[in-house]
């Protein structure tokens, strides 16, 4: 693949894969490991894009394997030592306003309390504004699942912020 | 599904960028990485073809491998001037002139003196013949 389009790739979408791997591994090290992971397997097979349709789609799609790739290699030990050691990193970035900063503190909690797999959809549904078929496509989950998985974290979320979002409000 | 107030709330949630001080060093750690692999196509092309050769089950070929590599390094370190089976044979050896035209003499002498062979006679025929041939039997 010529540099010039490896530079596309990651300025258009490296801030979309970062903000996704971030919110799977909640840690800063492990988000850039896997970011440059993905981009050397870009690199080292070109091919890849080759008949692409939605590219943000495939690339998401090759950083969540990366990611669960990533979280089964790491000993379950350590992971419970990084997690106890040191406070995520947290996907929204900071904010002036008392208000709006206590309620993405307690959304990056509160998602980072969902399982691995309610926050992939959640993310993706959210912020991607992907269809339900295509995170089912990227996940490779029955489109049923997707939608369950988006209901059920979606009830969490809204159980423990809606408190707090009614008193902001 | 029509989105309640709730999710547009988080929708508008912004995240966070990607670090602009990654960009360097992933965008060249990526190069290092194509660098490398396109500087040994032929080692990774060799690599692969045993790869394909040898599977599904690379250990039983590699188990061979090194039993035809101990044949072969016996078969170099076995002394040149050794017995072999070639050379014991039971057979007389051939290089002896006297020898041969001795056993040759004696089988024409053999000969000469051998008696004709008798003409070949038919033998009495053992099966019986046809049925209209044979003698009818008495009747009761």
């Amino acid at each position: 693949m010529p540099p010039t389009d490896l530079e596309r790739l990651y300025d258009e979408h490296a801030s979309a894969l970062f903000a996704f791997l971030l919110n799977l591994t909640r840690n800063e090290t492990d988000t850039r490991d896997l970011l440059q992971e993905v981009f050397v397997k870009l690199a080292r097979q070109p091919r890849l894009l080759h008949g692409v349709r939605d590219e943000r789609s495939f690339l998401l799609r090759l950083a969540h394997n990366a990611a669960i790739d990533g979280m089964r290699r790491r000993d379950t030990r350590e992971r419970n030592h990084d997690q106890l050691a040191g406070e995520s990193a947290c996907v929204f970035p900071p904010s002036n306003a008392v208000d709006e900063e206590a309620f993405r503190r307690a959304l990056h909690d509160a998602l980072g309390d969902l399982p691995t797999d309610q926050r992939a959809v959640i993310h993706l549904k959210l912020w991607e504004g992907l269809t339900f078929e295509a995170i089912a496509e990227l996940l490779e989950l029955p489109p049923n699942t997707a939608a369950s998985r988006y209901r059920y974290g979606l009830d969490k979320l809204r159980g423990r912020l809606r408190p707090l979002y009614d008193e902001i409000k | 599904m029509k989105p309640d107030e709730f999710e547009q709330e988080l929708e508008t949630q912004r995240l966070r960028p990607v670090p602009p001080a990654w960009r360097a060093g992933i965008l060249e750690a990526a190069r290092d990485a194509a660098v490398s692999q396109n500087s040994h196509p032929s080692n990774h092309a060799r690599v692969s073809w045993w790869r394909e050769l040898l599977w599904p089950c690379p250990q039983a070929w590699a188990g061979l491998a090194v039993v035809w590599l101990l044949i072969f390094t016996l078969h170099l370190t076995k002394p040149a001037d050794g017995p072999s089976f070639a050379g014991s044979s039971i057979m007389p050896p051939l290089d002896q002139p006297n020898q041969l035209s001795t056993q040759r003499a004696e089988l024409v002498r053999l000969l000469e003196n051998a008696p004709e062979p008798a003409p070949s006679r038919s033998l009495p025929r053992a099966l019986p013949g046809p049925r209209s041939e044979r003698p009818s039997p008495p009747r009761a």
